[in-house]
C-alpha cells in the first residue's frame, strides 16, 4: 500500500485514533493519503489544516469545482496518479456534470488544459502550470496577467494556494509510495461552512 | 514587497488582527511570508498548522538542524532565495556556531552536499532533491540509503514532510513575489 509502515483504523490508538475520527469516511475507513501520516499523527493534523483551509473554506470565493479543476492539472503535471484519481472523482461531483469533467479531464491528459476553460480561468491554468513546473522563472507578469483577466488579489491568493498545496500533497504521496488502493474515490472533507468539521463524505 | 496586496500588522483588524497575535515582530510587523496570506486569513492559519507540523513539532525525532537543512536545500533548487534566508538563520540559531552554519549553507545552495554532510543526513538530502526536482521519478529504492543509515519509517516520514512542505512554501513566495524587503532582521 506504501513504502513505509502505517497503521490501520482498527489499529489506531490515542491521539492518531482521535484524528482517524476526524477524517473518517461513511464507510468507517481513512483515505490512504492521510494514513501516511500515521506515524507521526502531528503531520496528519498539519496536513488536514492546510488542505481544508486552501479547498474547502467558506473564505474562498473561486468555486470549488475550478479549485479542484487546478488541483487535477497540477496533479497529472506532477504525475501523481493518486490524487489525480482523487481530485477528478471530487471535481466531478461538484461540476455535477460528467460530459463537462470528462472534457476537462481529457484536455488535461492531452496537456492542453488551457482549451478546456475560457476567460480568466484559462489564465489561472497557464499560472498553474508555471509555478509546478518552473516555480524559480515566475515574474509579476505572470499575477498581472491574472488581474488583466479579471481575478482580484485574494483569487489569485487562492489559485496560488492550491497550486502550492498540491506541490505538497503530491510529494508527500510520490515520495512515501501511496496508492489508491482500497479507498473510496471522491470523498473529502467538502463541509467548507465548517472549517473544524473534516469528515470525508461524497457531495451528492 | 509582493505582487499581490497585503494588510500590515498595523491596520490588520478582525480575524486577521487575530491571526497575526504571536506572530508579531519586535519591529511590530509580521514576516513577509505571513502577511502575504492577509486577504484569505484562513490560508494563514493552515500554513502555519502546516508549518508547525513539520519543520517546528517537538514529536519529530530527527535533531531539527537535519530538517532545517532539508527546508534550506530543497528553497536552493527551487530557487527561492527569501525562504534560504530564513531557514538559515533558522539553522544558525539551532547550532550557535556559524562557522559551521556558514560551510552547511555553502554546501546545501551550491549543491556540493558532500563537503558538509555525509551518513544518514546525505542520504536524507539526497533525497529531498529528487523529492523536489523530479518528483514523478519516486522509486521505493530511493528510501533505501535512509533506512541503511538506520532511520526509521516514522524518520522517513519527517523527512518527506520536511521537503513537502517547504515545496508549498516555496511556490507561495515564488508564485506571489514575496520578498525580504521591509522585514528587520534580528
Amino acid at each position: 500500500m506504501s513504502w513505509i509502515n502505517t497503521v490501520n483504523v482498527e489499529q489506531a490508538e490515542g491521539r492518531l485514533k482521535k484524528l482517524y475520527k476526524l477524517v473518517m469516511r461513511p464507510d468507517g475507513d481513512v483515505d490512504n493519503i492521510l494514513k501516511l501520516h500515521s506515524l507521526r499523527p502531528h503531520s496528519l493534523e498539519g496536513h488536514m489544516a492546510l488542505y481544508k483551509n486552501v479547498l474547502h473554506h467558506y473564505g474562498n470565493s473561486i468555486p470549488t469545482s475550478f479549485l479542484e479543476a487546478l488541483g487535477v492539472l497540477v496533479s497529472w503535471l506532477n504525475s501523481c496518479e493518486y490524487c489525480f484519481i482523487h481530485h477528478y472523482e471530487g471535481m466531478a461531483k461538484q461540476v455535477k456534470d460528467r460530459d463537462r469533467a470528462e472534457q476537462i479531464k481529457a484536455a488535461i491528459e492531452a496537456d492542453q488544459a488551457e482549451q478546456a476553460f475560457e476567460g480568466k480561468e484559462k489564465a489561472a491554468i497557464v499560472y498553474a502550470r508555471k509555478l509546478t513546473v518552473t516555480p524559480k522563472d515566475m515574474v509579476e507578469g505572470d499575477v498581472i496577467a491574472l488581474r488583466d483577466a479579471g481575478y482580484d488579489d485574494g483569487e489569485i491568493l487562492e489559485i496560488n494556494q492550491v497550486v502550492a498545496y498540491f506541490g505538497y500533497a503530491n510529494r508527500t504521496i510520490l515520495g512515501l509510495g501511496g496508492s489508491t488502493k482500497g479507498d473510496l474515490l471522491g470523498h473529502s472533507p467538502n463541509k467548507s461552512e465548517d472549517p473544524n468539521d473534516w469528515s470525508h463524505s461524497s457531495p451528492d | 514587497m509582493s505582487w499581490i496586496t497585503t494588510i500590515l500588522a498595523s491596520n490588520a483588524q478582525g480575524r486577521l488582527a487575530e491571526s497575526y497575535r504571536g506572530l508579531v515582530r519586535p519591529n511590530g510587523e509580521v514576516a513577509n511570508i505571513l502577511s502575504i496570506h492577509s486577504l484569505r486569513p484562513h490560508t494563514l492559519e493552515g500554513h502555519l498548522a502546516l508549518y508547525k507540523a513539520t519543520l517546528g513539532h517537538g514529536s519529530n525525532s530527527l535533531p531539527r538542524q537535519l530538517i532545517e537543512s532539508v527546508a534550506i536545500y530543497v528553497s536552493a533548487l527551487n530557487g527561492c532565495s527569501y525562504c534560504v534566508r530564513h531557514h538559515f538563520d533558522d539553522l544558525r540559531e539551532i547550532l550557535k556556531d556559524d562557522g559551521m552554519a556558514d560551510d552547511c549553507f555553502v554546501a546545501l545552495t551550491t549543491d556540493t552536499l558532500e563537503t558538509a554532510f555525509d551518513g544518514g543526513e546525505l542520504a536524507a538530502l539526497r533525497y529531498a532533491r529528487k523529492l523536489t526536482v523530479s518528483p514523478a521519478n519516486m522509486v521505493e529504492n530511493d528510501l533505501h540509503e535512509m533506512r541503511e543509515s538506520g532511520f526509521g519509517d516514522g524518520e522517513i516520514l519527517e523527512i518527506n514532510q520536511a521537503a513537502c512542505y517547504t515545496a508549498y512554501a516555496n511556490r507561495t513566495v515564488l508564485g506571489l513575489g514575496v520578498t525580504l524587503h521591509g522585514e528587520q532582521r534580528y
